[in-house]
Formats: structure tokens, sequence, C-alpha cells
């Protein structure tokens, strides 16, 4: 498995290969953004780290621009755990992040969770609201018309779709969902739901595929079609 | 009452509106009292000139009267009668009064004449306090002050006696009528009525223009104080002129002008302080992640390495960690300082909080020895930030393990209608009144020798006291030397309510609470 470091700082850049290669991944470093989208293309990584403050090319654009070529899982990596800049992130299309300092067994478990194929749903077809996913095929459709959605946010869908009853906690999604829940920012979960719903609602003010359960979380909405 | 309540607001709320009120009333008692004393100075003036008349008048009357009888040389009875009715005539026209009597002293000999007395007289008129006057003194004029019968009157009452030939002692009384001037009198009064009301009005308006005047400048700091206190720091007074007002104007803006000035700096002072806190968080941050991970790994491989290279390598862990949370620590406070801290606000069940809290901390409890117990009761969801309050309910557990000394720490959980308590109980060594004020204080141990045996950075409770004022809620300590100690953190219901009146779950639990409902132990002796 392959990983490319987007980071600036070179020390920190190298200790992140040292623990990685330790445990068995291949690693290529980039120490600004231009390069990195380069580097990108030649190396074809299976999962991107990404620092945030980035000179040159910003960290969000270098996101957004990876995110434009493939669907290669991005974990950022930032200093700053203020909202705005962690919801930046995540909007630019980032799968998850981590905030400095973290420990070595933490990176490389979220590394792993995100690099784990997707286990197998038992269902073939599932049905959420007026939508209709092909689980196999991994699409998701509308009267005919499909909706593209990232593997992340089609994993969200299947695993709402698959317990139509269950009102998941915020917990239990970034459970099944990303890997892991321990130590686990639920503003993941919110961004990501927001992102889903932008993409597959009619009204993304009035949810009716992704349900939000007061108190709770969130559920598949009730089927209609 | 309500009209008084008005007035009463008006009172306090407006210099001026005292000012008028106070010179009208003053002008009115004055004017008040001036009228009455002139009045009663002018009706008793007024009385004793015309009583002069009046006497005078009777004094006439009588003589001509007494002058009439005495040349009469009448003997006959009829002829006294047609005397006396005569006599009653004349002194009619004299005193040009339609009331004379002319009545018989009672007590004398019988005799045939009788009285006589004008038609309009009326009996009632002559009291008989000076019938008996005259009837002692008949030769001095008596006169006394009556309320005429027929309409009310004040009048005067005149009397004297005479001498009737062959007929003996007789009485002359006149009866004057005063309503003339009491007319007088009344016009004068309601004149000074009206006056007195055109004095106090027109005092009133003159209170109120001159005052009004000098009031302005006084009601233009007023208005400019006000524009400044709502933010425009650029508000100025007006100067005029060069008396005491113009001082007032030119101290006032050179104090507006230090004041703009200072609150320009602290603005600044707070950006800078803000910036500090990104910046500084960014800064440190990176090259703590690189040494955290080089610890973390070196420490990973201790086992291959030397006695001296492996303890150097925990030594470099532990400390590591320490630092990291020191920062962090660090961090979360300047945040707090420099108001930038955000809250994430979602439902919270508290009970699923302490519960998982309780959860994690087992193992600590072993160690410590100290059995954890939990109680929650009903429902205990509140609006709040879930990770801030569950840090919060981490300290004060923790701190509960660490400073227990293996005495049990029970926590309970309950709510009412405006808010959830969360309070932990331990039945350690208990707090002085002394370190009871400071415990919230940065950095402030219990005892700063003691060995910390869970690490903390004495920035624990000052955090949580930070974290539960940013929910609007309360954080409070009861604590007695010996016996124990109890915090209880109580968030309102729904946010930006405040914690009304008594909470829900007393600061003091009694020792071992025994309850068998709802109780989950765990932890404790192994």
């Amino acid at each position: 498995m392959r990983i490319q470091v987007i980071d600036d700082d070179v020390a920190l850049a190298e200790m992140i290969s040292i623990v990685l290669r330790d445990q068995g991944f291949d690693v290529d470093v980039s120490h600004n953004g231009r390069a990195a989208v380069d580097d990108f293309d030649d190396w074809n990584p299976d999962l991107v780290l990404l620092d945030l403050m980035l000179p040159g090319l910003g960290g969000i654009a270098v996101c957004e621009r990876l995110k434009a070529k493939s669907d290669v899982p991005i974990i950022m990596l930032t200093a700053k755990t203020d909202t705005q800049d962690v919801v930046a992130g995540l909007e630019a299309g980032a799968d998850d992040y981590i905030s400095k300092p973290f420990k070595p067994a933490e990176l490389v478990a979220r590394v792993r969770a995100r690099l784990r194929s997707l286990t197998p749903q038992e269902a073939v077809r599932l049905y959420v609201a007026d939508l209709v996913i092909d689980v196999e095929a991994h699409e998701v459709k509308r009267a005919g018309k499909p909706l593209l959605v990232t593997p992340l946010e089609f994993r969200i869908l299947t695993t709402l779709a698959a317990a139509p009853a269950h009102a998941f906690t915020r917990d239990e999604l970034l459970d099944q969902v990303w890997g892991y829940s321990y130590k686990a920012d639920t503003r993941l979960v919110n961004v990501h739901i927001q992102r889903l719903r932008a993409k597959v609602e009619i009204d993304p003010e009035n949810p009716k595929v992704v349900e939000t359960v007061r108190g709770v979380g969130y559920r598949a909405g009730a089927v209609t079609s | 009452m309500r009209f008084l309540g008005w007035v009463k607001r008006l009172w306090g709320r407006s210099l001026l509106t005292r000012s008028i009120i106070t010179m009208v009333a003053c002008t009115a008692i004055a004017v008040t009292l001036g009228s009455y004393l002139m009045i009663a100075l002018t009706s008793s003036s007024l009385f004793e000139a015309r009583r002069e008349r009046v006497l005078l008048s009777a004094n006439r009357a009588a003589s001509q009267a007494q002058s009439m009888l005495s040349a009469s040389s009448v003997s006959s009875q009829a002829n006294v009668q047609s005397l006396l009715y005569s006599v009653l005539a004349t002194t009619e026209s004299v005193t040009a009064s339609q009331n004379v009597a002319l009545l018989r002293t009672p007590g004398q000999a019988d005799s045939a004449s009788l009285d006589v007395t004008s038609s309009a007289v009326n009996r009632t008129d002559i009291p008989l306090a000076l019938r008996s006057k005259v009837g002692k003194d008949p030769g001095q004029i008596w006169w006394q002050s009556i309320a005429l019968a027929e309409n009310g009157n004040p009048g005067i009452v005149a009397g004297v006696g005479l001498n009737v030939p062959s007929s003996g002692l007789h009485e002359l009384y006149i009866v004057y009528d005063l309503g003339a001037d009491q007319v007088t009198l009344r016009h004068l009064e309601w004149m000074l009525v009206v006056g007195g009301i055109a004095i106090v009005l027109l005092v009133g308006l003159i209170t109120w223009g001159v005052v009004g005047r000098v009031l302005r400048p006084v009601k233009d700091a007023a208005n400019t104080s006000e524009k400044i206190a709502h933010g425009d720091l650029t508000q100025r007074m007006r100067i005029r002129g060069n008396d005491e007002v113009t001082t007032l104007a030119t101290s006032f803006n050179s104090m507006a002008n230090s004041l703009q000035v200072k609150i320009t700096e602290l603005a600044s002072l707070t950006q800078m302080q803000q910036r500090f806190v990104s910046d500084v968080s960014h800064e440190l941050r990176t090259p703590l992640a690189t040494i955290r991970l080089a610890a973390d790994t070196i420490y990973a491989k201790r086992e291959g390495f030397d006695p001296v290279t492996a303890r150097s390598s925990e030594l470099l862990f532990d400390q590591t960690n320490r630092f990291e949370t020191l920062l962090a620590d660090l961090l979360e406070m300047s945040r707090f300082d420099a108001h930038q801290s955000e809250l994430d606000l979602m439902s919270v069940d508290l009970g699923q909080v302490t519960r998982r809290i309780v959860t994690d901390m087992h193992d600590v409890s072993v160690a410590q020895n100290s059995e954890l117990s939990l109680k929650v009761t009903g429902d205990v969801v509140v609006d709040g930030d879930s990770s801030r309050l569950e840090r919060i309910i981490r300290n004060l557990v923790a701190n509960a393990l660490e400073y227990g000394a293996g005495t049990p720490v029970e926590i309970q959980v309950a709510g009412d209608d405006n808010s959830v308590c969360v309070a932990v109980q331990d039945y350690g060594e208990g707090l002085t009144r002394a370190e009871m004020e400071r415990v919230f204080d940065r950095f402030w141990r219990k005892d700063p020798s003691r060995e910390r045996t869970l690490g903390g950075t004495g920035l624990g409770l000052s955090i949580a006291s930070e974290d539960t004022a940013l929910h609007g809620g309360r954080l409070d300590v009861w604590s007695n030397q010996g016996e124990g100690t109890c915090f209880r953190l109580a968030i309102p219901r729904t946010f930006g309510d405040k914690i009304t009146g008594s909470t829900s779950l007393p600061l003091r639990l009694p020792l071992h609470q025994d309850d068998a409902t709802g109780n989950v132990l765990l932890g404790g002796q192994a």
C-alpha cells in the first residue's frame, strides 16, 4: 500500500514516514502544494496524508484538486482545531482528519481504517426515500438517473438504508462508516451528512433521504417510491 | 392610584419636572396662605368700618326717636300707640332700614301699648342676649352680629332703650343687613383665586423655560454619554460660551477622548491575543507532533535498549505526554481569555456521558481502591457541547479518585424542569474553607508537593469552570475537612436559560446512600 505524505515541515514528514514504513507501508513525501499535485499523478498513492497549512498552493486547494482527479481517501493533518478550519477542510473533500500532535498508533489506525476494503453488504438492492441503491454496482439512482457520491458518502447511505428503522448515533456511524469511534470528532459525521444531503436531497433544508433524529443522530427516510 | 405612580416615575426621571413641580407647589402654598391672610384682614376691616357707620346711624335714629317721644304729650292709649307707630316710621326712614322694632321692656307694670315692628322684622333676629343687655343698661347703644333669618346674610342688630311717656321703657332695635359687604368680599375672594392660579401657572411656565434652558447642557451630556455607551466613541459635546457649562463640556470631551483611546487599545490587544492563540497553536503543535511520534516510536522499542537508554525513553515518553496535555490546557485557557471558545451545541444525555466516563475510569478506580458508583434518575438530557461537558465530568471524577484516599466515589445525575445536575462526592480529606475558595484558581493544587498519580496540570478545574460558564451553568463545591468533598455541576436544560432556585441535587450527599433502584456499582475493591 502506498501513502503520499504532504507536509511542509520536513522533520514531521520524515517522522511520519518512519512510523508508516515501520508498519509496512510505502511512503512518498511532498513538501509543497504544487509539487504534491504533480507527485500524486506520478506515484498514484492509495491514500494521502495532507497538512492543511501549506505554502504556495494551500492545503484546501490541493485537497480539491486531488479529489477532482480521483476518489483516493484523504486524511487531513491539522494543527488548528477551530471549527471553521476543520469544516473547510472536510468540505473540500477530506474523508477524515487528525489534529497534531497524535500518537503513531492513532495515525496507523486511521490509515488502515480508510484503506480497509469496505465489507460487502448483504443486500443487493437497497431503498431509501425515492432512491434506489445498487450496492454491487455502487450506484445511487433517482427515477433512473444516477447521482454522483463519493465512496464514503455511498457507505453512509448504505449503512443507513440497510437498517431503515434504526436511528444511528454519530458514534455508531463513525464506527461503521469510518471504522473507529474512539477519540473521534462527531463534526466529521455532520459535515459529510451535509455534503451527502447536498447531493441527494431534492431540498437539503427539508431532508427526506437522511433524516435528523433529535437527540440521537440520523436515520434513513421512509421509502416512498 | 395609577396617576400617582405615573407622577412618581416622572418625578424620579426628570430634573425639569422636579424643578417645575417644586416651584409650582411652593408658589401655590405661598399664594394660598397669602390669599387667606388678605381675605381675613380685608374682611375684618370691612366689618369694622361698617359697624362704625351702623352705630352712628343707630345713634342718630335713637336720639331723634327719643326727642320725638319726649316732645309729645299724649296720654291716652290710642295716642301712645299711634305715637309709637310714627316713631317707628321715622326711624325707618332715617335709617333706611325696613327692619325696625319697638318693643316694650318686659318686667314692667301692665300697659295697654303693644310692640310695634316693621313689616320685615323677624322676631328671631333680635337675640335675647341683646335684649337683656339693653334691659339692664338702656342708656347706651348695644349691638350684636347675627345671621339674618330671612336670607342668611350677616347682619348687625343695634338696640337702645327709649322712654315712652305714659308707657315706660321701650327698646328700639334696628337690624342692618350686611349682605352687600358680603358680596364685595366674595368678589375679592374670586379675584384672588383666579389671580393665584394665574400666578402659579405663570411660575410653572417660567420655571419650565428657565430651568429647561439651564438643563440643556446637562441633557446634552446625558445624550452624548448614551451614544458613547452604545458604541459610538467619536461623539462629543458642543462647546459654547465661557461659563461653568463650558468647563463641563470640555472635561467631558477630554474624558471621552481618553476612553476612546483606551477602548481602542484594548480591542487591539484582544485581537493580538486571539491571533497569538491561533499562531502559537500552529507553531507549537507541529514540532510537538514530531517529538510525539519520535518519543512513542522509541518508547515502543525500549525492550531492545540498554537500561540507561530504556529508562531515558520512558522519561521522554512520560514527559512528552505531560507537555502535550499542558499545552492543550494552556491553549484552551487562552481561547477562553480571548473569548474565542466555540460551543458545539447538541442534545447531550448526561447519564450516558457519565456512564461512559465511569466505565473508562474503572481501572483507575481499582488502582486507587475506590468504589465508583453511579445513580442516574429520570430524564437528564440538556442542550450542550458534549466534549466540553464530558471534560468537566471526567475532571471531577478524576479529582475525586485522586484525592478520595480510597473512599467510595458516588456520582449522581438528576434533573428538574430547569436544569440537570451531576454531583460527584468523595469521602476523603476534604478541603478547608480557604482551600475551597481557591480550588478553581489556575494552577492551584491542593498539595503542591503531592505526587501526581493521575497526571493533571492544575488547570483542570479552571477549564471546568470556564466550560460551565460557557453553558450558563454552575459549578459548586462543598467540603468539610475530614468528611469529604462534593462537586456539583448544574447545566440548564435549554441553552440560554438561567439556573433558578435550588437545583435537583443537594450539595452534600449522605454517606453510602442506600437505594436499590437504578444503582450501578462499578470498580472498587478487587
